[in-house]
């Protein structure tokens, strides 16, 4: 023991300093192999001192050590949610862009809530926002368009998207400042509406055409995305998870992690993703961000060392690449949308830069190029590279489950479609006989590779624990549809695959990942025993009673810590992000 | 010669009637080849709140970009389907009850895809005894198939009084959007589909047929108007008129033949090659109502030109 002025108890074993906290008296799955279950864990300097029985982590308490009893509580390793993209989730919510705030606006609505806005926010070049109602135009005998907002605000950018985001109405000082004119071409998922005659633009922009606008807009205020991301990683810490993927950034978002970061406001430690293409939203400075600036961010909670890609399109419109046609289809294998040779240049290349390739891979023949890639990859830059991550994996080809091992190629599986459900059914019923064969854990497993999850928020919920449970169980958690699709994993491998697969997808399996002395102090404790339950319909309603990271406490619901040198930083309100239906 | 495929976009809220008509289309004596496409959604048994509220939660969240990949796989199948030495004489797409037919309409307007093919017209099909029923958000659904419609086939109007017929028509549709009611299930399929796919400029291939109430007359003038006036004058035609056709001697464009169609509420206008012979306007429009007329087209061109010019 050591007394608060710091001399040594006689108890101390000679050598081995005694711990900051220790947690006792509990039921820890560990996710270690040599040694499955734990009754207590002592803490030190952010680490696992010693991890074993009440009476082996005893000697290991000092009078300034912070003692906690778990009075039997279950716990383990923190979770990992290796792809999900609280930004897009969140960011456009707290943009405070114009809205309209009506479901069917008049036109003289809409005109009064943009004058509004643009006299309240003088400061702000563009006025930018939702929404009109192209209906409502038409019943008004009138054409949406650069005309109709010139006639009220011609000297500043407007840009307003329609309700159903099908296209965005400019003025022409929204037109010019995007530089869109009659000479300007029509991207490939879009067009500038335009006089059939003469050219020039009306002020309509389709689809992927008001890409061209946005693209002329400052980006989403900071303080939107810096919003997002707090909450977002605020929620997923509540629920468990310690490491994160936060998959397609840019400068702005990273800075805005770097600002959470800097503040101590990160409760997880991101590894973040930047996006390979303009697909979702512009990305400054791509290439100095790729060739080494991405380095300025780094921290102990935060990475930008991967990058992420879209390779295929997805199920619902059966746009997945496979391998042969889609069912009840003669030829449409889907679509591939970068050619074989980018992607084996792009992957080499960012493995020779030590940047870890996330690739978006729902069909089949998308996985299978992308595993190419790697074996090319590695034919290049010989062994020890990266591990590169296939996203979502939702087909694989049987002869493909092999090569995730022998290439050390994460295979990360998202839980939309996991289960039964009117949306599974529904919106993955494209695959027909092969729904069954989505989400191929199992194989993956069996063939020796490692597998991780991601809940791809917004695609599906940012709550881990829906995805978790029916790895398990592969039916429904809240029963809503009879059923079972696809083959179980134990909850065993579930548990792993949310921990130290994580770790391992993040390259951090040899100091995290599992609660084994020596590694990072990553733990959480749940009001019930995982192992020791039905997994079906209990699983997702896990409650999370404590969150630690690097032995911070990150989330302390029950106030274990309040008034110790342990006491959480985080005490803002945990958001309410619970599920959607889906 | 406009050589592109033309395309239908037959539209409307689930049980509108849509199967009905594409199977009476189907057997139809117009001629035509006729290859159907079933939208995507359409094979999904969703119920529509929850894909409205998926797809609005995806595009507000991602600022539409996962609606876009359900737009670029129909350009993709579409042009998978043109470019696969089978292209088809008539594409004839029928939405799903949930979906926004102005989304696929949008889809013809690609650079991939506009020298294929021709959006001819989005039919919407209106349940005119069930659509003030829908919940809001559905209404809101039907509102954007309008939106998007440039003829209107209002249906099951047997089951509802005229007065009915009539406040919807004056709630819903537009003051240019022509509308027909489907009688006993049938609706007058030569004036929904194109009738003159290969000469723009010939008034042959118009063919009225007075017995079931649809007239036709010509107009022709040698005198050029500028392309804003006849844009005007054009636009100007009552919402009887729902088929036009023709060539246009444009002040702006004195050696091209502009040719001009309209089908519906659709107005399309293109660059057609120089002149052969003599440049001159030439029109032909079918409707009712009001058309049978004499010199109804004449007086109507003539005095929207007169103002405009």
């Amino acid at each position: 023991m050591v007394s608060s002025a710091g001399i040594r108890s006689t108890n101390t074993p000679e050598g081995l300093p005694a711990a900051d906290m220790v947690l006792r008296n509990g039921r820890i799955y560990t996710v270690d192999q040599d040694q499955p279950w734990a009754e207590a864990v002592a803490i030190k300097h952010g680490r696992f001192m010693a991890v074993g029985s009440n009476a082996e982590i005893e000697p290991l308490i000092a009078d300034y050590t912070h003692v906690h009893d778990l009075n039997g509580a279950f716990a383990m390793p923190g979770l990992y949610d290796m792809h999900t993209h609280p930004d897009l989730a969140l960011g456009p919510k707290y943009s405070d862009y114009l809205d309209v705030g009506l479901e069917t606006p008049s036109l003289d609505q809409v005109r009064e809530a943009t004058l509004r806005y643009a006299t309240e926010n003088p400061d702000r070049e563009w006025i930018f926002g939702k929404h009109f109602v192209h209906y409502a135009f038409r019943k008004a005998g009138l054409k949406p368009g650069r005309d109709w907002l010139d006639s009220f605000i011609p000297d500043r950018p407007v840009a307003i998207m329609d309700r159903m985001w099908g296209s965005c109405m400019a003025n022409s000082k929204a037109l010019e400042l995007a530089g869109v004119s009659k000479d300007t071409v029509d991207p490939n998922n879009g067009y500038i509406v335009r006089d059939p005659l003469t050219g020039e633009p009306d002020g309509i922009l389709v689809d992927g055409a008001y890409a061209l606008i946005m693209a002329a807009m400052p980006p989403p205020p900071m303080h939107a995305l810096t919003r997002a991301y707090r909450e977002g990683a605020r929620f997923q810490s509540a629920r468990g998870v310690v490491a994160t993927k936060y998959v397609h950034v840019c400068e702005q978002r990273l800075d805005a992690l770097r600002a959470i970061d800097l503040a101590g406001e990160l409760p997880v430690r991101v590894e973040a993703a930047i996006s390979w293409q303009d697909d979702i939203f512009p990305v400054c400075r791509r290439w100095e961000l790729l060739a080494g600036e991405r380095h300025y961010y780094r921290s102990k909670r935060l990475n930008a060392n991967a990058v992420k890609f879209h390779f295929d399109g997805t199920a619902e419109p059966r746009t997945s690449y496979l391998i042969t046609p889609w069912p009840n289809e003669k030829t449409w294998q889907g679509s591939l949308n970068l050619t074989p040779e980018h992607i084996y240049d792009m992957v080499a290349e960012m493995d020779r830069k030590r940047i870890l390739v996330i690739a978006h891979c729902t069909g089949d023949g998308a996985s299978d190029i992308f595993l190419d890639a790697v074996a090319e990859c590695r034919r290049r830059n010989g062994p020890g590279g990266m591990r590169h991550q296939c996203a979502h994996s939702t087909l694989l080809d049987e002869g493909n489950l092999a090569r995730f091992a022998e290439l050390d190629v994460i295979a990360e599986f998202s839980p939309v479609g996991w289960f039964p459900s009117e949306f599974t059914i529904g919106a993955r019923s494209s695959f027909g006989e092969r729904l069954q064969e989505a989400y191929n854990v199992r194989g993956v497993l069996d063939a020796g590779g490692v597998t991780v999850m991601g809940t791809d928020w917004p695609v599906s919920s940012i709550d881990p624990w829906f995805g978790f449970e029916t790895l398990v169980t592969r039916e429904n958690p809240r029963g809503e549809m009879e059923g079972k699709l696809g083959r179980s994993i134990t909850p065993q491998e579930a548990i792993r695959m949310l921990t130290l697969n994580g770790a391992y997808a993040m390259g951090c399996e040899d100091v995290s990942g599992s609660i084994t002395a020596g590694k990072t102090a990553d733990l959480i404790v749940l009001d019930r025993n995982l192992l020791e339950i039905d997994a079906k319909g209990n699983w997702h309603k896990s409650q999370v009673h404590l969150t630690m990271v690097d032995g911070e406490i990150v989330h302390d619901p029950k106030g274990w810590m309040q008034g110790t040198d342990f006491e959480s930083r985080i005490t803002s309100p945990v958001p309410d992000f619970t599920p959607v239906d889906i | 010669m406009d050589t592109r495929v033309p395309v239908t976009i037959v539209a409307g809220f689930l049980g509108s009637g849509k199967t009905t008509l594409i199977n009476t289309l189907l057997q139809g004596d117009h001629g035509l080849n006729i290859t159907v496409l079933v939208n995507d959604f359409g094979a999904v048994n969703i119920d529509s709140d929850l894909i409205l509220k998926r797809e609005r939660e995806v595009m507000e969240l991602s600022n539409g970009c996962v609606c876009c990949s359900i737009q670029s796989d129909l350009v993709a199948q579409l042009q998978a389907l043109f470019r696969s030495g089978n292209s088809p004489e008539y594409l004839l797409i029928e939405a799903s009850g949930v979906s926004q037919p102005g989304r696929i309409a949008s889809v013809f307007g690609y650079p991939q895809l506009r020298n294929y093919a021709r959006l001819d017209a989005v039919v919407t099909l209106l349940d005119a005894e069930n659509t003030d029923m829908l919940s809001d958000n559905c209404q809101q659904l039907v509102q954007a198939q309008i939106e998007a419609a440039d003829i209107a086939v209002l249906t099951k109007t047997d089951l509802v009084d005229a007065q009915r017929v009539g406040d919807f028509r004056e709630r819903w549709l537009f003051p240019d959007l022509p509308s027909y009611e489907a009688r006993d299930g049938h609706v007058p399929l030569q004036y929904l589909l194109d009738t003159g796919l290969h000469d723009p400029s010939s008034a042959a291939l118009l063919q009225s047929n007075p017995a079931a109430g649809f007239y036709s007359q010509s107009w022709s003038s040698q005198k050029p108007f500028s392309y804003a006036s006849f844009k005007s004058a054009l636009g100007a035609l009552p919402a009887s008129v729902f088929r036009a056709k023709g060539v246009l001697y444009c002040i702006d464009f004195p050696d091209t033949r502009i040719v001009f169609q309209k089908v519906g509420s659709r107005l399309e206008f293109r660059h057609d090659g120089p002149w052969r012979g003599t440049p001159e306007t030439r029109l032909v429009i079918i409707g009712e109502d009001g058309l049978d007329q004499d010199g109804f087209l004449q007086k109507q061109m003539e005095q929207s030109l007169a103002a405009r010019s």
